[in-house]
């Protein structure tokens, strides 16, 4: 087997150092299960480390880790759903009544894993990763129209279902660009 | 109460505990995709002076099929009346695994286990080590000493991604290094065929075929769902090895003709509940078919559950709704799945307390046969 040269191993052992958490945390709000964001951020880095002569910098290799993460996010959800669902483990997600539209940080965040997965991870890059609607078509690879309607659907069912009052002030997407 | 949704995320991220991520690990397994791919491209180069050679013979190997079931409606053993085949119940407990009577004893925990005509299907191993090729690597026994059949993709937490004809014995599963997809037929003992990438996506396994796509990516969208692929349909032949191309329709009246086939729900089909009505799924939608479904306990009814929807389930070839009854002591809220299918007439179903139960369809009691039994499918978290 050839492998890669030491130094190509050496950045990319750097780039994960310096990275990872963050990028795990992306990845966790986006499955909203610990386990399951550690494996979607291994896959999503053993694909960064086979692009890597491909990705120039650190930032471009940060980027197409981040779009992975959500592309794989997405595909692991469709696959699932023409397979068996059964698990031998009780699933984490747990849905707060609708009828009690108790505001409290943890029924929102359990709200939010509801979501469909698209759904989420535009919710998710627009107000916790602060991209821009057109960033966000980018790395989730559909258009900004598509994005809008996502994010806009997704808040309101946050809203509908916990009866909050959901701060959701859209990003200075100027700004961001600029 | 006002609450931010950017400072509700940033809470719930910064309070996650970060994992250790091990780069050996990584690198490693990066490095064997690599040279997975070498090779994969060494032999491209190599079929692709075969296919000069042979010149327009293999262009006909993939053909275009108009109109019409493509399977004929007994392809699937479980239509020949005379000759019904009944699985036998498959679960495990430890390293050992019950097919029907007979008790396998694999050596190791068994992390997942399901059941051909031919025999079991299942992967061993410890559940510390999820990335390891150990630990996803799929066995076959019919009760003899144990085979290596191949390694997948997925792992115990996010799934394995190994699918199970409902009669019959074909496995299908997505390979760990390629992407591929590898069919593999459990009373041949061998691998049939391979086809597609990471990109593609498995529709239904039935025992003579395998329908797919080649890039799930090109789907049409409807509230964060894919509700009809762009592309077309690929039939992979199990007999001959063939690949065809397939209109949709020929798919669904395909699979509608299976006896073990469970849909839902009708296009468009409205449901009620507590916030009102809702159509389940738009008029462009394609039919929901599956040999597999979860359900949830509502007071005495089983609600089918579809990503999150509750939905009417129906025997597809008779229209049939599925009302199977549980035993009493469930609560009101109980998850079930069906984990198997031992024949036309019944299927297991798996309950969240590790419970088996065998329930006639399409509207039967389910019985208890198995408390507790522990591992039975090939699914994951998420």
């Amino acid at each position: 087997m050839v492998v890669r040269k030491s130094r190509e191993a050496t950045d990319f052992t750097e780039f994960m150092s310096a990275r990872s958490a963050t990028l795990f945390r992306t990845a966790y709000l986006i499955v909203g299960d610990h386990q399951l964001a550690q494996d979607l951020l291994q896959e999503s880095l053993i694909k960064t480390y086979v692009a890597w002569p491909r990705l120039r910098d650190v930032s471009s290799a940060e980027a197409y880790t981040r779009k992975t993460i959500v592309t794989t996010a997405i595909s692991w959800r469709r696959r699932r759903s023409f397979h068996e669902r059964p698990t031998d483990v009780l699933p984490d997600t747990a849905v707060p009544d609708p009828g009690e539209a108790v505001t409290t940080h943890a029924s929102m965040v359990a709200q939010l894993r509801t979501l469909p997965p698209r759904q989420r991870a535009a919710i998710v890059l627009r107000y916790y990763e602060d991209l821009s609607e057109a960033q966000t078509a980018e790395v989730m690879g559909c258009s900004v129209g598509t994005v809008k309607a996502q994010v806009s659907t997704g808040l309101g069912r946050l809203r509908d279902r916990s009866g909050a009052n959901l701060d959701t002030a859209p990003l200075d997407d100027e700004a961001v660009n600029s | 109460m006002t609450n931010s949704i950017r400072d509700l995320l940033r809470q719930d991220a910064d309070r996650v505990e970060i994992p250790t991520v091990d780069a050996g690990e990584v690198i490693a397994q990066g490095e064997q995709r690599l040279h997975r791919r070498r090779i994969t491209a060494v032999l491209a180069s190599v079929a692709a002076v075969a296919v000069i050679v042979v010149g327009g013979t293999v262009a006909g190997s993939v053909q275009h099929q108009s109109e019409g079931p493509v399977d004929k409606p007994n392809e699937n053993k479980t239509n020949q009346t005379d000759d019904v085949q009944t699985r036998r119940l498959t679960y495990a407990v430890g390293s050992t695994i019950h097919w029907g009577d007979s008790a396998i004893d694999v050596g190791q925990a068994v992390q997942a286990v399901g059941a051909t005509d031919d025999g079991v299907v299942f992967v061993r191993g410890d559940k510390a080590c999820p990335y390891d090729v150990a630990c996803r690597t799929l066995w076959f026994t019919d009760g003899a000493e144990p085979v290596r059949i191949g390694t997948v993709a997925g792992n115990w937490i996010r799934g394995f991604g190994v699918s199970l004809a409902s009669a019959g014995s074909t496995v299908a599963w997505s390979e760990s290094e390629t992407g591929e997809y590898v069919v593999y037929d459990t009373s041949l003992r061998h691998e049939v065929g391979r086809f597609g990438s990471d990109r593609s996506t498995l529709l239904a396994v039935g025992d003579r075929s395998v329908y797919w796509v080649p890039d799930e990516r090109q789907c049409v969208e409807f509230d964060g769902q894919c509700m009809r692929y762009t592309d077309p349909i690929m039939r992979f032949d199990v007999t001959t090895g063939q690949q065809t191309t397939v209109p949709w329709e020929s798919y669904w009246a395909t699979r509608r003709s299976w006896s073990r086939t469970l849909m839902s729900p009708p296009h468009g089909e409205e449901i009620s509940d507590a916030s009102g009505t809702h159509v389940v799924r738009p008029p462009h939608a394609d039919p929901s078919l599956n040999d597999k479904y979860s359900f949830r306990l509502e007071g005495t009814r089983l609600l089918g559950d579809d990503r999150g929807v509750e939905v009417s389930v129906r025997l597809a070839q008779t229209g049939q709704p599925l009302q199977v009854r549980m035993p009493a002591g469930y609560p009101s809220g109980s998850y079930f799945g069906i984990t198997q299918w031992l024949d036309d007439n019944q299927v297991v179903m798996w309950s969240e307390d590790g419970s088996l139960l065998v329930c006639p369809v399409p509207d039967g009691r389910c019985r208890t046969v198995v408390k507790h039994g522990g591992i039975i499918s090939f699914a994951g978290r998420g």
